[in-house]
């Protein structure tokens, strides 16, 4: 009875020992996941200001000189569009759209709307950009979701959706499998700037915001949200592959 | 040595992209790493790199244009090389088999996302048996799911090749076609002018076209329109919203509509020759918009279902209905339909009935408007519903007293939740 006991309580020590290891091989990879992702708040920043400064963490990050990095904003009123964007979405002529190297039409970026531009090297996670984009949906579902707004991806349209319209605009560009552009979260903007436009290519788009939603609700803490949710979720969704180098 | 630039896969979900610039001209000197075009998939574009010098001599595709992963779109060759030897572009198809893997997409490294092994390689067909259709291993297995003959596919990729999207549109065209209709001879349209010319139609919009054509042509179609408080209604599905039951603003139309058709039963039933049929299930269909399209996934036994149920339902039909992965047989059996423009911010339309129903709902926005409460101004949210009927069926009366109950049933929603 007592010899069974002990060998019994050994295997218990083993369990423990493996969980424990388990444990911390989890914390590290974390830590180390937490260490390598920077995110940086910009605060209201030019849209050509903040253009330069992802081409520069690009070739950074694709050198493997710069580590991957999240650069959170606000742009003051500015239209831009996607490579391929149909400039007859302009609708007010007298808009001059900034043609940029990103997918998507023409959108509009303001005062009130959270825009994240994330550094991402997909060539040592996955040479997936579709899998990039719904990751991006996910997390803006999820951030959503945590100020009470029910959203929802559209497969086939791209962004982010509640049943008023469209909450967040997505656009990314790829520089030798390294990210840059991203994502557009309307918060408090005053959504009137979109009205001059077919917001990404669709005629009559109805836009939203997490204001308009429902609760009260300010930019400050949806970086917060956006910022513990943005490391784990990319990890999980896209996890390192191989290290560069 | 000339070497061939294909489109390149950026994702396992890609099949094919859109060149959006080229960044060099033809006859222009590349020098390895320069960006040479620029291609997009979904919202995120990619900028190509050339992985050799030379010269660009050749260009397969013009900007703007579409093309499947793995075909050639442009060839460097070394400097000095003319491009008189290249293959022209009306040869382009033979090339594809004979490019075992794309050149100009950077290099892979070994190690890959472990699904790449499953994706088919469209730039390595396996070898054609004798007189069998050109399909990727995939598209073959998916055929073979649902039952599709691939012999009756046309295929819009390379040499005919059956790409997963035809897969789709013929399923979609199937399931349409199902719904009835025998084919009549359409008429034609007069033609605008000489000078534009008519697009083929896409298998879907002539499904769609038979269908309404068959509709209005043999069903005497009336509409009665009511106004409608919504405030309530917005109200209960905050409330359930926020104790974590999601429903939208038309899964409460629904279930008010399956509440109404159960005192007016004349809502959910078909003319035919025979006399007039009264279904007993309420199978209501929610019209969901297609960039090229529409489809009408069916909400089953709607009399029997929560509006919690119908919800989920709802969302999931509907979701895979705009992604293409939904079964014919969740597509027919209607025997009512709700079309919902409110997003649009529609005041109000006049939908066409869809063959062999009776009736069709459609539902525009719903907005806030002036009213007279108690002889005092006040403002409320309106939404206006209009119901399409057959008269063969359904009277004037009779349709004002179904949207009458449909009225009460959403200004009081209790109704629904009991």
């Amino acid at each position: 009875m007592f010899f069974l006991h002990k060998r019994f309580s050994v295997l218990i020590l083993n369990i423990l020992f493996i969980l424990v290891n388990w444990f911390l091989l989890r914390v590290s990879a974390t830590l180390w996941q937490k260490g390598t992702m920077l995110i940086l708040d910009l605060g209201t920043i030019d849209f050509h200001d903040a253009y330069a400064i992802q081409e520069r963490l690009v070739a950074g990050v694709a050198a493997g000189t710069e580590p991957e990095t999240l650069l959170l904003l606000e742009h003051p009123p500015v239209y831009t569009i996607g490579s391929g964007g149909d400039e007859g979405n302009v609708l007010d002529p007298g808009i001059v759209a900034v043609r940029i190297n990103r997918g998507g039409d023409v959108t509009w970026h303001g005062p009130g709307q959270l825009v994240g531009y994330p550094i991402v090297n997909l060539a040592a996670r996955a040479r997936d950009l579709h899998r990039y984009l719904r990751f991006l949906e996910e997390l803006l579902v999820a951030v959503a979701a945590d100020f009470r707004v029910e959203a929802w991806r559209i497969p086939g349209r791209t962004g982010v959706w509640t049943e008023e319209g469209k909450l967040a605009s997505i656009g990314v560009g790829v520089r030798r499998w390294v990210t840059m552009h991203g994502f557009a979260l309307n918060v408090t903007a005053d959504l009137a700037g979109f009205g001059r436009i077919n917001p990404c290519g669709i005629a009559g788009c109805p836009v939203t915001s997490l204001a308009a939603e429902g609760d009260r609700v300010r930019i400050e803490e949806v970086k917060g949200r956006v910022t513990e949710r943005f490391g784990p979720l990319l990890a999980e969704r896209l996890p390192v592959l191989l290290t560069s180098g | 040595m000339a070497t061939e630039i294909t489109m390149p896969k950026l994702s396992d979900t890609m099949t094919e992209g859109r060149l959006i610039a080229w960044k060099k001209g033809v006859g222009e000197k590349v020098e390895r790493g320069d960006i040479i075009a620029e291609v997009e998939t979904d919202k995120a574009t990619m900028e190509l790199e050339a992985f050799v010098s030379g010269i660009l001599v050749e260009t397969r595709i013009k900007a703007g244009e579409m093309a499947p992963v793995g075909t050639v779109i442009a060839v460097i060759g070394a400097a000095g090389e003319a491009a008189s030897h290249q293959p022209s572009a009306s040869e382009q198809p033979e090339k594809a088999p004979t490019a075992p893997e794309p050149a100009a997409p950077p290099a892979e490294p070994p190690l890959e996302a472990p699904e790449a092994a499953a994706a088919p390689k469209v730039s390595v067909p396996p070898a054609p048996e004798g007189g069998e259709e050109k399909a990727s291993p995939m598209v073959r297995r998916l055929a073979r799911e649902k039952g599709i003959d691939l012999a009756q596919v046309a295929g819009s990729g390379p040499e005919g090749r059956i790409l997963q999207e035809d897969l789709e549109r013929f399923l979609a065209e199937q399931v349409k076609v199902e719904v009835k209709v025998e084919e009549k001879p359409k008429p034609e349209a007069a033609q605008p002018s000489a000078g534009s010319s008519p697009q083929p139609l896409s298998r879907m919009r002539g499904a769609i076209a038979r269908t309404v054509s068959l509709a209005w042509q043999t069903i005497p179609h009336f509409a009665v329109t009511v106004a409608v408080d919504m405030g309530e209604s917005e109200r209960v599905r905050q409330e359930l919203k926020e104790s974590g039951t999601p429903v939208s603003l038309n899964d409460l139309i629904v279930k008010a509509c399956a509440i109404a058709i159960g005192r007016f039963p004349l809502a959910n039933a078909s003319f035919g020759a025979d006399g007039i049929t009264t279904h007993a299930e309420v199978n209501i269909g929610i019209a969901v918009a297609l960039d090229d399209g529409l489809l009408v996934p069916v909400v089953r036994n709607c009399q029997a279902l929560s509006l919690k149920e119908i919800g989920s339902k709802s969302r999931d039909l509907s979701e895979r209905a705009r992604s293409g992965r939904i079964s014919e047989a969740e597509l027919v059996g209607g025997t009512f339909t709700v079309s919902n423009l409110g997003m649009y911010g529609v005041d109000e339309f006049t939908a066409v009935i869809m063959p062999p129903q009776g009736a069709i709902l459609s539902v525009g926005a719903v907005a806030d408007q002036p009213v007279i409460k108690g002889g005092h101004l006040a403002a409320a949210r309106i939404m206006r519903a209009t119901l399409s009927s057959d008269h063969r069926l359904i009277n004037g009366a009779y349709a004002a007293r179904f949207l009458t109950e449909l009225k009460r049933v959403l200004e009081n929603p209790v109704v629904m939740l009991v």
